[in-house]
């Protein structure tokens, strides 16, 4: 093939990265690195540099839109972020000293279990009929979003706020340590946790993981591991489908969302399983 | 902007008198503070920005290495990332090399330096949202997203220093 139809090909991957990751509050990474390193037999360093690209496009280009239209919680954003970069400091030191094969693993058996935990709860709408915790209180994290799917204004409250953090730092110090996982773990967080509105989960997700990978960003950089042949393609592509998905997320009914994380974190547990068990 | 969490349980915005405004169609309050907006803004401008930079830089690649584009070479995408293209710089690893890539008029310069300013947009979001809670009189906030500016540069500089 011509390097022409391998710039129009990565365009398409990258298209439907955006997309799937805008509305999921994921980076993307789940499509870009298999679709690169598998089908197309792209050096996994090289992949990992376009994911992280395509991961701060995701966040950048999703959030514009969602702090716009308060479906991402920038209290709750700025606030979890506090422990997601103090994880991915933490994660950045412990490289190296865990064994791989047992991260792989526990992240694999941590995925499963929120996926079950968000699949008992599909049909229910978070974010009411419970009290607020003293920290949420005083942070002011309640907030309220126009839902389009039910035409109506949702106002809801916050809770879980220590859990919530506790669970950052890890989602944090994983993403630092295996440079994945930030907004698969982060989403779970804030629905499970925080009983968060699964709009505001993903939403809120996107506005905070262009922040986790920035961190990594300059080391990939520095690396040489940011190819502008690759990634100029995956930026545009996923900035593409990021900017239609995230015009999307607001007419989707909540369950559709709830489903689809489900489907999606079923996937990402059995790509981590295999990984552990392949290390 | 919201309540001080005294409302609780299941309820709408029509539910709570003393809820600042209705919500508009286009699902945006009319009492928006400026941190949305401020936050919005900077990100819609490092997004547009990079991307026309990129696609500016995608254009000029078509139109200076056009030959070399449209011809197969061996080795598949993973060969064509690693042996470049013949009129185009190698691996561009450091902002001075980015710079004087660009002065000598790549295309592989010119998209780098739009990735670098997508990869700048999120420390950028960071550091504009400080700016935009003080507007909003919110210190509590602006000392948190300091805390967060502070951690993120710590990283980089580490990152740097030990990558």
């Amino acid at each position: 093939m011509s390097p022409l139809a391998y710039i129009a090909i990565v365009l398409l991957i990258s298209i439907a990265a955006g997309l799937l990751g805008s509305l999921l509050g994921l980076g993307g990474g789940i499509i870009v690195i298999p679709a690169l390193t598998i089908f197309l037999g792209v050096d996994i360093r090289l992949a990992i540099g376009a994911s992280i690209v395509s991961v701060i496009a995701t966040s950048s280009g999703a959030a514009a839109a969602y702090v716009r239209d308060h479906l991402s919680n920038i209290r709750v954003g700025m606030f979890l972020e506090l422990a997601t970069t103090t994880g991915a400091l933490t994660g950045a030191f412990l490289a190296g000293v865990l064994a791989g094969r047992w991260l792989y693993l526990i992240f694999a058996v941590v995925l499963g279990y929120s996926a079950l935990a968000m699949f008992r709860k599909r049909h229910d709408e978070s974010g009411a009929g419970f009290e607020p915790d003293d920290i949420s209180k005083r942070l002011r994290l309640a907030s309220s979003y126009y839902d389009q799917a039910i035409d109506r204004e949702v106002v809801y409250q916050v809770t879980g706020a220590r859990t919530g953090l506790a669970l950052m730092y890890v989602a944090g110090a994983v993403s630092g340590l295996l440079g994945i996982g930030s907004g698969a773990l982060k989403v779970p967080a804030m629905d499970l946790a925080m009983r968060l509105p699964i709009k505001v989960s993903t939403a809120t997700s996107n506005f905070m993981i262009g922040v986790t990978a920035a961190a990594s960003a300059s080391v990939y950089f520095a690396r040489g591991q940011i190819n502008p042949l690759l990634a100029g393609p995956v930026a545009v592509g996923v900035l593409i489908g990021a900017s239609a998905g995230s015009r999307l997320l607001g007419q989707l009914h909540s369950t559709t969302i709830r489903k689809a994380f489900f489907v999606v974190l079923i996937v990402i547990t059995f790509e981590m399983l295999l990984k552990g068990i392949q290390y | 902007m919201t309540s001080n969490g005294a409302h609780q349980g299941p309820h709408t915005a029509a539910d709570i008198p003393e809820w600042p405004v209705a919500a508009t169609a286009a699902g945006r309050r009319l009492s928006d503070g400026p941190v949305e907006l401020i936050i919005s803004w900077l990100l819609r401008i490092g997004v547009w920005s990079s991307i026309a930079i990129i696609v500016f830089g995608l254009v000029l690649l078509v139109i200076k290495d056009r030959q070399a584009l449209v011809h197969t070479q061996p080795g598949g995408l993973d060969g064509l990332l690693k042996h470049g293209l013949p009129g185009q710089p190698g691996t561009l690893s450091s902002y001075g090399d980015v710079l004087l890539s660009v002065r000598r008029g790549d295309a592989f310069g010119v998209i780098m330096l739009g990735l670098m300013v997508l990869l700048l947009t999120p420390v950028m979001r960071v550091a504009v949202s400080i700016i935009a809670f003080l507007l909003d009189h919110d210190r509590l906030y602006a000392l948190i997203t300091l805390v967060v500016l502070g951690l993120l540069m710590t990283g980089v500089l580490l990152g740097k220093a030990g990558g």
